[in-house]
């Protein structure tokens, strides 16, 4: 009968799926959790098995091309690197490492974010502090790559950062770079900017990012934590810093990009004149904004009245291992041949815009070539010279947290117009209730 | 209702449909099998083990207890506090604003004599296929201070430009907006869905008394899809205290806080500052609350629909 | 087949200015499509130019070429339409099943269960991620099929939906079904199932499209490039500080082609239930 029938279908197909889940269990099972241990421990020398490695577009391709290389001399090592996107990555690693289970084997991680897996996460990565040689990289990378006094991670793109401008529209409103000594030049230089040319003269991001804020404080040689991971956000640096970012706002020098894409539209456009920013903001102007070449330089970040130096970090990226790799050995011979080996860098460099923290590198004919986009200035010397003065800085595992609050803090001075001292008085009160220091 | 729909009448069975009889009372449960353990394993279990978590924090790579500590927090986190009132003010303004035109096109689209129904209802239910990052980059365009569409619109018609995505009081704004434009035409695809169930022969009948398309309107229509109405205001109401990706990608919940949402929040102390206790306990004050609101809307809607 | 005009019907100025407003909500709806579609015919400096471009350009096939150089484009579709799909019949049929149970039966615990189903309504999904990551790698789901789809299956809205409607369903239908000797799974599937064609096809393209656009816990669970699905995909696309916009419109493109192939195909399972009788108590 035709409602047996599809009685029977029904009961069928409940059971069916009940079926496909205890199915699949056992037989997925015993491909998951896999203890089949195929990197032999006792031979050093011969690596082999298999390593996965996740990050994002052109560090995945550095990497990609690091994996070919290491491969010529380690050939029974199979890597896969997949392209995750930057975000992806953080939300992967973070249930990954909550659950212990499917990490890769090797990862990239952004500076700032180093500190703040590695506190959460102690046993989480491998130690690289003896893999790493200090005195060949950048002293600010070796902070950022430094957890409870360990090296977790291996020191890679640095972000050294300098103020790119307009030359093109300088010249049109009479004001020359080289006057520009501190940032009270630099607001008072915007000023002609807008009367004279009527482009604003720095692009501000008030509610989105703190990065311009993070750079002064830097060169002050303070940050948001001291070394034993206080926090410092109303010391008089950050009232100073915080000070210049609202003058500027003030005064009405700056382009409100909301974000990054805003960023760019606004510079293919030619609404802003200068642009404070790291090395890897070059590539974005040669690819980005093709039209707009040999109008373009780099100068020193301007000083904060007589103090601090003309160098700071904004971005740029470091590898770690995670612990619960299955293949220590071989990922850690692979991040140390990719982060050390020249040509590997040196292609990174010039074929991706990854700028190394490796100092050795800097020697490179490379880093003395004349870029025609910026008028033929030698910017990667440039940014070598700057790489090393950058002052050291201390990251937290609440780096993310109190990153967020000093975004709402810069947003009350700007658009809300707050006394910089008493806004950073209660951030600085509510962080230390929060975290206890 | 339920009451009448059940009138088991056990007299008037008769002897040779026992088995109908044995039928009748496990049906439902054979019926509701799949479901109790699909519910059971993908959303009880890991529920309840949020909950221990929200007890937990993580410490040197492992989840130790910490009592009270999240929910005492809680209560003093000034930005979750904005949060829930962001999201209240979501709650009044847009849910109304969208159901009303929800309610007021799919009407329209039911008239019989409207041509071009079908690219009408698609071009109406497409924007919440979008993908996000086309959803994201389009309204930033659209909404940018300088030199986006609508601004140039304001301005081109005399108004002074507005800083669609920074103000705090314009952010809101941009993002009722934004949620508007996405959920108003999934909402008028389910209330056409629920129209199409009223028998015609009402109509007809009030035509004959002579109802204006007004007075049926209100007379009709409301009344019958009074189930279809508070079924959307609830999902809608459940949609909006957990409403995340306007916030994470139009605003990123700025400037200061002004447009983040409790669910944005969550993600944050989770998946960005790796506090998944604290998030977890945030999601139980949540529920709590969404659980309230709901009875409220029961309440108020009359509890004989549901 | 058009029914003869009665009296009442929205004609005439009426009709024409239902005409203009829906045109007006036609063309707010579309515009940012239009502007999807435009962008991927475009570079990502066309797109990011002041004012923007609004027609279309000759990138398309060097996006395309981008793309398909990123991602797997046909094994990403596959992987995203077997799951939608299987996910859908399933869902459907789990739905109605407990819909009708929920609506139609009296029985010991029935409140209980509905209140619980409905509760997990109000439960983010962002707080049940950790544990369930944790619980599929227990039981080796990870990277799976399955593993995307099963979790939804527990899809409170769909049951929410379902009962509403089976709840006007004439109970007096089903009296006479059972008098006549139908079985109750009879009765669901051939008295009640072929009456809930409209409330189906609804709730299939809400079921569809949830699946469709399913992105967090995709990303977390799926582990490899092969078995990717279109939101996965597509995110991967979005690098550090370089966005290729062009290639990323073109991906956001053809995800939503399908969508509006499938809702196109359940627009006519709307008419053909309204057509089929609407359900009179």
């Amino acid at each position: 009968m035709m409602f047996k029938k599809v009685t029977i279908l029904a009961v069928v197909l409940c059971m069916v799926f009940a079926m496909a889940g205890c199915g699949s269990k056992p037989a997925e099972n015993s491909t998951e959790t896999p203890k089949e241990d195929t990197s032999a421990q006792g031979e050093k020398p011969k690596l082999s098995g298999e390593l996965t490695v996740w990050s994002w577009d052109v560090a995945a391709k550095a990497l990609q091309e690091a994996a070919v290389n290491f491969n010529k001399i380690y050939p029974d090592v199979k890597i896969t690197v997949e392209d995750l996107g930057t975000d992806q990555v953080y939300d992967k690693m973070t249930t990954g490492l909550v659950a212990n289970v499917g990490l890769p084997d090797v990862v990239t991680i952004e500076g700032e974010r180093v500190a703040s897996f590695a506190g959460k996460f102690p046993e989480g990565f491998v130690d690289l502090t003896d893999a790493i040689k200090t005195d060949d990289f950048l002293p600010v990378k070796i902070s950022e790559c430094k957890s409870n006094g360990k090296l977790v991670a291996f020191p890679w793109d640095a972000g050294p950062a300098a103020v790119y401008y307009r030359t093109d529209l300088f010249e049109k409103a009479g004001i020359k770079a080289e006057d520009i000594k501190t940032w009270d030049d630099f607001i008072a230089a915007g000023k002609v900017m807008n009367e004279k040319v009527g482009v604003k003269m720095v692009p501000l991001a008030a509610s989105r990012n703190a990065n311009l804020f993070g750079m002064i404080l830097n060169q002050l040689g303070s940050y948001f934590f001291d070394a034993e991971g206080n926090t410092t956000l109303n010391t008089d640096a950050a009232i100073k810093a915080m000070s210049i970012i609202q003058k500027m706002y003030d005064e009405g020098i700056t382009y409100d990009n909301t974000d990054w894409d805003g960023l760019v539209s606004a510079t293919q456009s030619g609404k802003i004149a200068t642009v404070p920013s790291a090395v890897w903001w070059a590539g974005t102007l040669m690819d980005e904004v093709p039209d707009l070449s040999g109008k373009w330089a780099v100068m020193r970040l301007p000083k904060v009245g007589n103090e601090g130096v003309q160098a700071a970090v904004y971005g740029g990226s470091n590898v770690m291992i995670p612990a619960a790799t299955q293949n220590r050995e071989a990922a850690v011979e692979f991040v140390k041949f990719a982060m050390t080996d020249m040509d590997t860098q040196i292609t990174a460099f010039t074929k991706y815009g990854l700028f190394p923290s490796y100092i050795p590198t800097y020697d490179d004919p490379a880093f003395d070539q004349e870029v025609e986009y910026f008028g033929g200035q030698k910017i990667w010397k440039f940014f070598a010279e700057v790489a090393k003065e950058i002052p050291e800085l201390y990251y937290t595992e609440d780096f993310p947290e109190v990153y967020s609050r000093v975004i709402d803090a810069q947003a009350k001075v700007t658009l809300k117009h707050a006394e910089v001292k008493a806004t950073l008085d209660a951030l600085q009160k509510d962080i230390t209730n929060m975290l206890g220091k | 209702m339920n009451n009448t729909i059940e009138k088991s009448q056990p007299n008037r069975r008769r002897p040779r449909f026992v088995e109908t009889r044995w039928n009748i009372k496990t049906a439902p449960y054979l019926f509701l099998l799949p479901t109790i353990i699909v519910f059971c394993v993908f959303m009880i279990y890991p529920f309840v083990s949020s909950f221990f978590m929200s007890f937990q924090e993580l410490e040197g790579g492992k989840f130790v207890y910490v009592g009270l500590k999240n929910y005492i927090r809680l209560m003093k986190d000034s930005i979750f506090i904005t949060a829930l009132k962001n999201t209240t003010i979501y709650l009044l303004i847009q849910v109304p604003i969208m159901l009303v035109l929800a309610l007021v096109i799919a009407n329209m689209l039911n008239q019989r004599f409207l041509k071009a129904k079908g690219f009408f209802r698609v071009s109406v239910f497409l924007p919440c296929v979008t993908a996000l990052v086309a959803y994201a980059l389009i309204f930033k365009l659209l909404l940018n201070t300088e030199y986006g569409l609508v601004n140039y619109l304001l301005t081109s018609l005399g108004f002074p430009k507005v800083d669609w995505l920074n103000g705090p009081i314009s952010a809101k704004i941009s993002l009722i907006i934004a949620l508007t434009w996405r959920w108003t035409g999934y909402n008028t695809v389910i209330m056409i869905a629920g129209l199409q169930r009223i028998p015609e022969e009402i109509y007809e009948a009030a035509d004959i008394d002579g109802a204006s398309s007004f007075q049926k309107f209100k007379q009709i229509t409301i009344p019958l899809m009074k189930p279809i109405i508070l079924f959307c205001a609830i999902t809608s109401t459940i949609g909006t205290l957990q409403l995340f990706d306007e916030s994470y990608i139009l605003t990123h919940g700025g400037p200061d806080n002004a447009t983040i949402t409790v669910v944005h929040y969550l993600y944050n102390m989770g998946f960005r500052y790796l506090k998944f206790g604290y998030a977890a306990a945030m999601s139980y004050v949540l529920l709590i609350i969404v659980a309230i609101l709901s009875a409220i809307q029961f309440k108020i809607s009359g509890s004989d629909d549901l | 087949m058009r029914k003869n005009f009665k009296p009442g019907d929205v004609t005439g100025t009426r009709l024409i200015v239902y005409y203009i407003v829906l045109i007006l909500v036609a063309f707010v709806s579309l515009f940012p499509f239009y502007v999807m579609f435009v962008s991927s015919t475009l570079s990502t400096s066309q797109i990011l130019n002041i004012p923007p471009h609004l027609s279309f350009g000759n990138q398309l096939l060097e996006n395309f070429k981008n793309l398909s150089e990123k991602i797997n484009i046909s094994r990403v579709i596959f992987n995203s339409l077997f799951i939608a799909i299987t996910y859908t019949l399933l869902t459907l049929l789990l739905d109605s099943m407990a819909g009708y149970a929920l609506a139609k039966y009296e029985f010991k615990g029935k409140s209980i269960i509905f209140g619980i189903i409905i509760s997990t309504l109000m439960v983010p999904s962002q707080v049940t991620l950790v544990p369930m990551f944790i619980m599929m790698n227990k039981i080796g789901w990870q990277n799976t099929y399955w593993a995307i789809i099963f979790p939804a299956l527990a899809n409170a809205f769909g049951i929410f939906l379902m009962r509403q409607n089976m709840t006007s369903f004439p109970t007096a239908l089903i009296e006479a079904a059972r008098i006549d000797g139908c079985s109750e799974f009879g009765i669901f599937f051939q008295i009640v199932m072929p009456n809930m064609k409209p409330a189906l096809g609804a709730l299939g393209i809400y079921n569809f499209m949830s699946q469709w656009g399913n992105f967090m816990w995709p990303l977390i669970i799926l582990a490899t490039k092969d078995m990717y699905t279109l939101p996965v995909a597509l995110a991967s696309l979005e690098g550090l500080m370089y966005k290729d916009y062009g290639m990323m419109m073109l991906g956001s493109t053809i995800s939503t082609i399908p969508i509006i192939i499938i809702f196109l195909i359940f627009q006519r399972q709307f008419v053909s239930g309204l057509i089929g009788g609407s359900i009179k108590e």
